[in-house]
Parts: structure tokens; sequence; C-alpha cells
């Protein structure tokens, strides 16, 4: 009996160890986990501290973050409390209670101070709710970022610019007070340190859609603020320069311009970063700085956007002609065309048989700040073909229209940014279409206008030029031919003359 | 089994099940079956197609429908015999399934026979949201001028045939589609554009 009993014993305490262990499965604590660096920046030095993180709160260690402001004279731990003394005020923290006492005053956090691994963990808003009122000095914190600047530190800061070259990228930084500028490579990445000043980037991370790089990133997690930029693909060529007092960084991103130059140095497989002209050997020295056939930045910009691409192949006759194909082939002929005149800098939304969207599309255009910007399309433009169609943008609604057409707007939301410039679109798609009907003699009637996407966020004069017809049953052949592009090329270097020199 | 173990079984019994039913759901909503999500949409579309294709009493009426005429640049307008419905809703689905059977009068197509409806709906304020299918889409001649006839082959054709429609918002599969097929912007809401209709002489 007794033995029956104590097996029965047995089998429930199991079962009661199952159920214990599943409701503690089911009600398990969220963990806290390491979350990178704070940097704290004085006027002459800056300190850093470890963050946890902790149901996406950052927590910062509060005593340790009171010892960089000043002396703590004591502290009384029990198991729910803390006191401080610090300086003279008695500061005193309840776990899981958001306000802090500071002598009689009461101030709230947002989340509550918690034990963590034994250690009194802050949330990241103490330094702006309660350290103010601890420390003489002014506290300059931007939410969301890991970095604080204590009394009178004043961060740089800087905004970058993308300009595309003959066989490479430009990147330029533009900062607001002088760097000093020291370079590295590491897990192929180029490293640009940025001296000891302190830097609040406007923006920490910038992506491009380009084959030069695909990403910078500004980080100071250290301390030391830096940017770092990954390239798009191996065994580029990196030319940093400082200029302008200083205060430009202008770095050259380029396609190795055949490798006889540069044979006695073995080039090691990570991107290598090439330093101002003075500093290393010889063989650096011979490498110009900057692009020698790089464009005249003095010259007016015109965008060439080559429809679709990547994934998307556009319109096709269904026997192989892709609109994608085709169109990149009509921008570099247009390209060359424009190019040979010497006083135009061509800018090409996409260089490659790539994804680009239009947001990235109006992005690259808008950054170039161009005279015209020019899509090209083929589509299904009816039986007679060639035939070239141009377009202007139109808002789809006239309710649209009417709010974008406010004469002194503070801001132009980004979906209406071509309104303000109809008017000129207008006269260039003009000119186009009338150069088109001289040259082509296959010109449709009249510029068409059309809601359309890719010219929607476009700021500048912009048009679209179908050609057709591209569609299954139609023969796509006269398209492809090398005159007829070169028709549209003239016209469309006739028609961006015309504009420049004032005709409408 | 003492009393005890069995309450304790149970509660054991209780968390499992809660926690198997609790997956099961979890998995569904992350991936609902193909199966499902097919039959519903064809369901939608018969549906739909059932209501459009009712014979409404009355005489029949005639219908102006403007199709794209790719030569020009223009919709033509040709007229249709049909028992209109009562409803707006409805007359909207009538004129949308004239529009993709095609022209009769052998001018360019609005959208692809092979294009389907999934809902319809007419707001107050006179706006019609159209939801298409995505299949509309595969077999649409993309291209700027065919895309800007097509899309306004329908807000000219709804105008024109249903007074309450004064605004046209597209929907693709339920959801607000960047372009119809690369070029025309479909984010913004369409008003008729009377100055695309090829004026007859």
């Amino acid at each position: 009996m007794a033995k029956h009993i104590k097996k029965r014993n047995s089998s429930s305490r199991w079962l009661y160890v199952g159920a214990v262990a599943m409701l503690m499965l089911l009600a398990w604590p969220a963990r806290p986990a390491q979350s990178g660096n704070f940097v704290f920046y004085f006027p002459k030095t800056h300190s850093i501290l470890p963050m946890k993180a902790y149901q996406n709160v950052r927590y910062l260690p509060a005593l340790k973050l009171l010892n960089l402001f000043g002396h703590v004279a004591g502290i009384q731990a029990k198991r729910k409390t803390l006191k401080v003394w610090f300086e003279s005020t008695e500061i005193r923290f309840r776990e899981k209670n958001p306000t802090v006492r500071l002598n009689n005053a009461k101030l709230r956090l947002s989340n509550p101070p918690q034990t963590m691994e034994g250690e009194w963990m802050v949330p990241v808003d103490f330094l702006t709710e309660v350290l103010p009122t601890l420390i003489n000095q002014t506290v300059e914190y931007q939410k969301g970022q890991n970095r604080i600047f204590i009394g009178n530190v004043k961060p740089n800061s800087f905004t970058v610019h993308m300009e595309p070259l003959d066989g490479g990228t430009q990147l330029t930084f533009q900062f607001a007070d002088p760097i000093s500028l020291r370079t590295a490579a590491r897990n192929s990445r180029w490293i640009l340190y940025l001296g000891s000043h302190p830097v609040e980037p406007i923006q920490s991370s910038f992506e491009f859609q380009n084959s030069y790089v695909s990403r910078v990133q500004f980080e100071d997690q250290d301390g030391h603020p830096k940017l770092v930029l990954t390239p798009a693909v191996k065994g580029l060529d990196f030319y940093p320069k400082l200029g302008n007092e200083n205060k430009t960084l202008v770095a050259d991103i380029m396609k190795p311009k055949g490798a006889e130059a540069r044979s006695a140095p073995a080039l090691p497989p990570p991107p290598t970063p090439r330093p101002a002209p003075k500093q290393p050997p010889a063989a650096a020295v011979v490498q110009p700085p900057a692009p020698v056939q790089g464009p005249n930045l003095s010259l007016p910009a015109v965008v060439l956007d080559a429809g679709h691409g990547g994934s998307d192949p556009g319109a096709q006759d269904g026997k192989g002609v892709l609109e994608k194909n085709l169109t990149a082939q009509i921008v570099g002929t247009v390209s060359k065309a424009l190019q040979a005149t010497g006083r135009y800098r061509i800018v090409l939304t996409r260089t490659d048989d790539q994804t680009v969207d239009f947001d990235q599309r109006a992005t690259e255009a808008n950054a170039a700040n161009p005279i015209a910007f020019i899509t090209f399309h083929a589509g299904n433009l009816g039986p007679s073909t060639p035939r070239v169609m141009v377009y202007t943008y139109h808002p789809s609604s006239p309710v649209e229209m009417a709010s974008g057409a406010d004469p002194s707007p503070l801001f132009t939301p980004w979906n209406k940014v071509q309104l303000a410039y109809l008017n000129r679109s207008r006269q260039l798609a003009q000119a186009l279409q009338q150069d088109l009907a001289k040259d082509t003699g296959v010109a449709a009637a009249s510029p068409m206008e059309v809601p359309l996407r890719v010219l929607r966020n476009i700021a500048a004069p912009a048009v679209a030029i179908e050609v057709g017809s591209l569609a299954p049953g139609t023969n796509p052949a006269p398209l492809t031919q090398q005159s007829f592009q070169d028709k549209i090329a003239a016209a469309v270097v006739q028609a961006i003359e015309n504009i420049q020199g004032g005709r409408s | 089994m003492s009393r005890r173990a069995l309450i304790l079984s149970i509660v054991v019994a209780v968390v499992l099940g809660v926690g198997i039913y609790y997956l099961l759901t979890l998995r569904r909503h992350l991936s609902p079956s193909n199966a499902n999500a097919q039959s519903a949409a064809q369901t939608a579309r018969t549906r739909l197609s059932e209501a459009a294709l009712q014979p409404a009493g009355g005489q029949n009426q005639t219908l102006t429908l403007y199709f794209p005429s790719y030569a020009d640049g223009k919709l033509i307008a040709e007229g249709r015999s049909l028992k209109l419905a009562s409803e707006d809703v409805q007359r909207i689905k009538q004129v949308l399934l004239a529009l993709i059977e095609g022209s009769h009068e052998g001018h360019g197509s609005t959208l692809p026979p092979s294009a389907t409806l999934r809902a319809v709906f007419l707001s107050p304020d006179g706006t019609a949201v159209i939801d298409l299918s995505q299949e509309a889409l595969a077999d649409f001649t993309p291209g700027i001028e065919s895309e800007d006839l097509a899309v306004y082959s329908i807000v000219d054709s709804l105008a024109a045939n249903i007074p309450a429609v004064k605004r046209v918002k597209f929907l693709v599969q339920g959801q607000e589609a960047q372009t119809l097929d690369g070029h025309i912007d479909l984010t913004g809401y369409f008003a008729p554009e009377p100055s695309l209709i090829a004026q007859t002489q």
C-alpha cells in the first residue's frame, strides 16, 4: 500500500514539474541585451557608456552615468530602491517606478529604472528629463541618437551629394566646419576618420543604387566620428581628398583604369583607400587624385532616364525585343550626341540592366539639378510604325492641380514637385515635338499631358519620349535601327539647345 | 491517480491544447493557403459577373462607351444597348464588363479579356473605387499612351453613363498600386478628361 502511494506521488511530481516548466516558459521575461555604446561629448573629451536594450528601450548604467558629470558622495542601495548623493542633490530611484525624486522634487521618466544583472539602469530619456536639472551645463541631444553633447560643444554636420563620373562616381560631403582626414580599409569597406571634433549627422545612413557604392554610414560608437563606405563591387579604386578649407570631402570611386599603371604594387583583394596625393609612396602619387576625364561640374546637367530595367522588362514584341533594352540603347545614342556638343553634363538614372524605382530615379535626377529630364519608353502606339510621342506630366485629379499651383508654398510636397515646372516642361516638349517632326518625320501631332508616374517627382523641366509600336504582333525593326535612334538624338540635342537659347 | 494529479494533468492538457491551437492559428495567419485565396477570388469573380449580368427590368438603354484609338491617341465613342440596372454600383459593373468585353466596331481594347473585377464601390462623395485583378495587368499591352487611354476610357465611360461618378480610384488586388503597368500614376484619383474624346464629325 505504502509503495503504491509512493509511486503515485512520484508521477504527480513529474506532472507538477512539467506544468511549472510550461508556465515558466510562457511567462519567460524579456531579457536585456547589449545594445552598442552611448557617446558623451564634452568640450575637450568624450566618454563612452555601454547601453542595454530592454523591451525596445535603451538603458544606461545610472552610477557610471552620474560619475561622468560630478562627484557621487554616497549610495544606499536596497532591494527596490537606490539613493544617490550626487554633489548637493539626493537622488532617489525606485525600481519599476518611472518617478525619480531629486531632493523633494519629482521628475518623471518615460520608463521606470530597472536593475539588470545587479546594476541600476536608467532609460536614455534620463539625459533630457533629469540630467539638465542636476548639472549647470547645456545638454544637446537629438531624440533616438546614441550621442549627446554636453556644455559648449557645437557638433559638426554634413550633407552628401552624389555625382556620376565617367567610369565611376563622386561622393561630395560638405561639412559645416573643417575636418581632418585619415583613411583605412577594413572588411572590404573604406573608413574615413573625420578627426576628433564631434559630428551630429542629419542622416546617419545613406543607401545608393549604383554600381560603385552601395552604402555610406556615419559611425561614432567608439567616440571617433567616421564615415564607412561600402563599395557595390570589389576591385574599385578610391580617391578621397579634402578641399575648400578642409570643409569639403570629395571621394571618387572609380573602376581601375588599366592595371599597368599600378602593376608594381600588387593590388590587395579589398579596395584600398588612396589618400590625398602627397602622403604615401611614389606609386600612389602617380595616381591623379581627381578624375582626369571626369565631367565638368560647371556644365548644365541633362538627365536621361532609360525606362524600366532589371526585373521590369516593360513592353515587348513577343520575339525578344524588350522595352528595357531598347530604351537603354536609345539613351546611349542620345547621351553620346549630347556629350559630343561639349556643352552638357549627362546624368543617367541607370547605367546597367538594373531595377531602379521611381523615387530612386527622381532622387538621382533632382540631385543633379538638371536643365532637363528626359525619360525614354517604347510601347503600343498603334499600327503605323515608327512613331514618336512626347508627353509632359499632368496630375490625374484637378484638385491636386489647384493646391499644387499655390504661388508661394513653404514646402513643396514630394508628389507635387513637377507642378512647379509644368510650363517649362511644356516648352521643352513643344521644342522636342517640333524637332522630332522635322528630323524623323514621324512625330505625332502635339505633346500629350498624362499622369505619368516617373515625371511626378522631378524638380526640373521633364518630358517623356515614347517610341512605337513595341507590342506583340508589331515589327520593332524600325525602332532598333541606328538611323532612327540617331534622328531622335539629333532632335533631343536641338530641343535642348533651343530651350537653353531661350526659345519657347 | 490522486485527485491532485488528475487536476494537474487536466491543467497540463488544457495548456497544451491552447498552445497547439494558438500555434495552428498563427500558422494559418502567416501563410494562408493558396487554394483558399484562389477559390475566394474565383467566388468573388463569379458573384460580380452574376450581379452585373443579371437582366434588370425595363427597357434597353444605350450606353456610351469610350474605346482607345491608338492611331490618334484619342477615345472613340461607341453605343451599346443594354438593360441597365437601377443601382449605380451595378451600373458601374455593367459599364466595366462591357468595356472588358471590347469594342464591337474594331477599336482598341481598354482592358484585356482576361481582366477581372474584384470589387466595385461607390462612395457618397462620388468616388468610384475599382479593384482590378493582378491577372488583368499580366495581359495588358504596356505603354504610356495605351495606359493613359485605358485609364481614361474607364473614367470617361463611367462619368458619361453614371452621373453620380465624379472621380475614380483604381486598386490592384485590393491595394493601391503605383502604376497600372509601369507608367500611369494610380496613386491619385482620376477625374473625367473630356479632352481625350475624339470629336465626331
